[in-house]
């Protein structure tokens, strides 16, 4: 085991091309706390992504010789996550009635202030309503997972020069909110939160 | 707020540092063998095709058995005779026409020109020469 630990991702895959399905778990191990917090972010509902999860590595597992190294084995991975993700997603018609109300977009409304505080542990989920699907994506892919803007061309199936666009104009959109966010407020009790 | 705290704060949010419990790896794992196998190939996937030729090769046989071995068929009696009959006849008329050469007011060698080209139609037409 500690030499499917020590092997590559290369090297686990043609392992498990070769009939290992230990050298496959070595690879589940590897990837699925990142794939996770990806469909979670995504998911209004953990068991959607704990769902989405199995099915991207059952994909994974069953079209594994379909890989081809060219690029990195996380972005096809990412790719197959996005795919499970939309498929549960069409399959459950997930609405974004069920987010949170009070979290919006535009706007410094000083009423919702204290609010807004209380909104920098769903950070990403403030990312959700105020991006689109693919602008989230992008930004996931390149701050979270830290994925090369070729990568996240390759997983979105989109030009380079659309994740760079985007990928600002997701700044561009969220930096407003993440200020009112950075604002002191003092809570109820007297502490003073940031 | 500068980017760079915009960016840390991004990088380090609660939803950045969530794990697999133990449960769910094991979930992932047993659908991942459960689909193995599905996908594996049956122990006995061989004894469809295997049968399939057995009985193709016992259909060849028993054909080649039911078939009967080749014979040699001796010429059928009925044809013979109507050949020789035939000979018989042409003859006759051969005889009667020589008899007609007697009593004809032609010149020999006319009435052997004529036999001849008679002769000749005969074996034209007869289609058992």
């Amino acid at each position: 085991m500690s030499d499917l630990k020590s092997s590559g991702d290369q090297e686990l895959i043609n392992r498990t091309l070769a009939g290992s399905v230990e050298a496959f778990e070595q690879l589940v191990f590897r990837y699925q706390d990142r794939l996770y917090r990806f469909l979670l972010a995504r998911s209004d509902n953990p068991a959607d992504a704990e769902d989405a999860l199995q099915e991207t590595f059952v994909s994974a597992y069953k079209y594994l010789s379909s890989y081809r190294n060219k690029y990195a084995f996380s972005t096809w991975m990412f790719t197959i996550a996005l795919r499970q993700l939309g498929r549960a997603q069409r399959k459950k018609r997930l609405e974004r009635a069920d987010l949170p109300q009070h979290v919006e977009c535009q706007g410094p409304n000083p009423e919702q202030m204290g609010i807004k505080t209380e909104r920098r542990e769903s950070l990403w989920k403030t990312a959700r309503v105020c991006l689109n699907e693919s602008q989230f994506n992008a930004l996931w892919l390149f701050y979270v997972e830290e994925m090369p803007v070729t990568e996240i061309a390759r997983t979105l199936k989109r030009p380079v020069s659309w994740v760079k666009v985007n990928l600002m104009r997701s700044r561009k959109r969220l930096l407003p909110e993440l200020k009112l966010q950075s604002i002191k407020t003092t809570t109820p009790a007297g502490e003073v939160t940031l | 707020m500068n980017r760079y705290e915009f960016e840390n704060l991004l990088r380090h949010a609660p939803e950045t540092s969530v794990k697999v419990s133990g449960q769910l790896h094991q979930d992932i794992m047993r659908s991942v063998r459960l689909a193995e196998a599905q996908e594996r190939p049956s122990r006995f996937a061989w004894a469809g095709p295997a049968l399939g030729a057995a009985m193709a090769v016992m259909v060849l046989a028993v054909l080649q058995i039911s078939q009967p071995a080749a014979v040699t068929v001796k010429p059928q009696q009925p044809l013979v005779a109507h050949k020789v009959d035939s000979t018989i006849k042409l003859q006759a008329f051969g005889d009667s026409l020589k008899n007609l050469a007697g009593n004809s007011l032609l010149t020999e060698n006319e009435l052997k020109l004529e036999l001849e080209r008679l002769k000749s139609d005969l074996k034209r037409f007869d289609f058992r020469s």
